[in-house]
């Protein structure tokens, strides 16, 4: 996270792990630094809710002035190692923490080693999988496609994650009554993970995808311990182990029964279905006495008849004559 | 892992001597700083190119010039647990104030830590019946020097920086800190002065390491 330089000299700054965890490093990178201010840190620091001149809790927090020609005097902001390439370091008050500076000086005061302790480079991790099931529910005649319904996974924006982790494909698909399983998520810390499913939207007429998404908790106390997975039909509301089940809407198509007796044409909908909706029909059948022409109302036909034999008598009348 | 950030680290630009022909004493090597972890630099209580040691300290020093005031240095048995035993020096390139520099503190080990002192430095290990060390260097043109009666009085070896493993390394560690990069921090700033100058009001979002940072006034 970032604080300005003014803001810290300025204000009592208090760590503390979020839901009471204590497995966490911070760095806090100092910013808008004026290498011609010296900033005196005076005001008290506490690593969860500890200020001591040797405690561990000193090593979770590092102080990271970049690459500013810094010109700092730690005070009461004595916890936590330091570390200022180009800046220069005055401990004025014990400092419960290493100092990486170009220039370090402790004057009436000690500094104790104390080093960074990252939970970033821990190589540790462990995985759990999202997965949701698909159903179908049919308005009309059942559906019995074998298409698969797509469902995407995301952090869930209304719940604040330990970290984003998302399996390696945040898609998944599978046919209705099967679930649809998402790659394993990597976590690499331990916390609380929200997560949103999602169907997308299908590719099959008459299919509409679920409106309703469901919600994942996985809380991982431990890299080396699985995670628990509990899932939720509300953003903030999990309690369930079972794989939750999103149910798209298929209404079937309409059938067209269109027959023509002589110039008049009737149309009748089989299904009961809204006929309007013209992406609902998947198939017209059509029966007619005539040749199909293309003209529904089936003049064109007598009509070139009758012009043919009109050219018939027309091309018979000279001949005749000249015999 | 996050894009870098540059650290223009221009400590410990060592000057070393020419070497001599003796074996070295092997004292493990520098590791480098890399993007996602400080190394050896993170093994020291100070790090620097320049250390004031104008009071009592407790830890491992690296320092290219130290000004050595009177006060004990070292590990003590607060700080140890902090301590990597297998990379545990204090680590002299330039020592101004030698005479100074008469008091090492104890851990529950005695002085469980590696002195090495600049080249320009003389070792007698011939003070007190051959059982102390004396060191001695010039400063302003005048030999400077300090004694123990025990050489482990000061750590538990004492060498100088030409002598051993870990200089054949640290001199090169030195050019790489100028350039000592580290994963955390510019990403999340660049995104904040790209926020600045927009004039947003975006709330950042909160710290992904979970943890809160409250300022109260």
């Amino acid at each position: 996270m970032n604080i300005s330089a003014a803001d810290v000299r300025d204000n009592k700054i208090i760590v503390a792990g979020l839901g009471g965890v204590t497995d966490y490093s911070l760095v806090i990178n100092v910013t808008d630094v004026d290498a011609t201010t010296t900033y005196t840190m005076n005001r008290q620091i506490t690593i969860d809710g500890n200020r001591t001149a040797y405690g561990t809790e000193g090593g979770k927090v590092l102080w990271n002035f970049g690459t500013s020609a810094c010109n700092v005097a730690f005070q009461d902001c004595n916890q936590g190692p330091v570390l200022a390439p180009n800046g220069s370091i005055t401990a004025i008050a014990s400092h419960n923490g290493s100092v990486f500076a170009k220039t370090v000086t402790n004057t009436n005061c000690e500094i104790h080693q104390n080093p960074f302790r990252s939970q970033k480079s821990a190589a540790s991790t462990t995985t759990a999988a999202l997965a949701v099931g698909a159903a179908v529910e049919s308005t009309g005649e059942a559906w019995a496609g074998t298409d698969a319904l797509a469902f995407s996974v995301a952090m869930d924006p209304d719940q604040t994650s330990a970290a984003d982790a998302l399996p390696a494909d945040a898609t998944a698909s599978c046919q209705a009554g099967a679930t649809a399983s998402f790659g394993d998520v990597t976590y690499t810390r331990t916390g609380d993970y929200y997560y949103v499913i999602s169907a997308d939207a299908s590719a099959v007429d008459g299919m509409s995808a679920p409106a309703a998404k469901a919600y994942a908790h996985v809380s991982v106390t431990s890299l080396d311990a699985a995670p628990t997975v509990t899932y939720g039909t509300a953003s903030g509301t999990y309690g369930s182990t079972d794989v939750p089940t999103l149910t798209a809407t298929y209404t079937a198509p309409s059938t067209i029964d269109s027959s023509t007796t002589g110039s008049s044409t009737t149309v009748v909908t089989t299904t009961g279905a809204t006929v309007s909706n013209t992406s609902y029909v998947q198939s017209v059948s059509s029966t007619s006495s005539l040749p199909n022409t293309g003209d529904p109302f089936g003049l064109a036909f007598p009509a070139c008849l009758a012009m043919a034999g009109i050219a018939i008598v027309l091309a018979v009348r000279p001949w005749s004559k000249d015999r | 892992m996050e894009n870098l950030s540059l650290y223009s680290v221009s400590f410990l630009t060592f000057s070393a001597l020419p070497q001599t022909a003796l074996a070295l004493t092997d004292l493990g090597t520098f590791t480098y700083p890399t993007s996602t972890a400080l190394e050896s630099v993170n093994k020291y209580a100070v790090f620097a190119q320049t250390y004031n040691k104008n009071n009592h300290m407790e830890g491992t020093i690296a320092a290219n010039y130290i000004n050595a005031g009177t006060d004990a240095f070292g590990v003590t048995s607060a700080v140890e647990q902090y301590v990597d035993k297998d990379e545990a020096f204090c680590y002299f390139a330039h020592v101004v104030g030698l005479g100074n520099m008469i008091a090492a503190n104890t851990d529950s080990q005695g002085r469980d830590w590696n002195v090495i002192m600049p080249d320009d430095a003389t070792l007698d290990y011939s003070y007190n019946n051959g059982n102390g060390i004396t060191i001695s260097h010039i400063e302003n043109g005048t030999t400077v020097s300090t004694s123990f009666n025990n050489a482990t009085d000061l750590g538990k070896t004492v060498s100088r920086v030409s002598d051993t493993t870990y200089q054949t390394t640290s001199t090169r560690p030195s050019r790489t800190l100028r350039r000592m990069r580290l994963p955390w921090q510019p990403r999340a700033i660049r995104a904040s002065r790209s926020a600045r100058r927009a004039r947003t009001t975006r709330t950042p979002r909160p710290s992904a390491l979970r943890v809160q940072a409250i300022l109260t006034s």
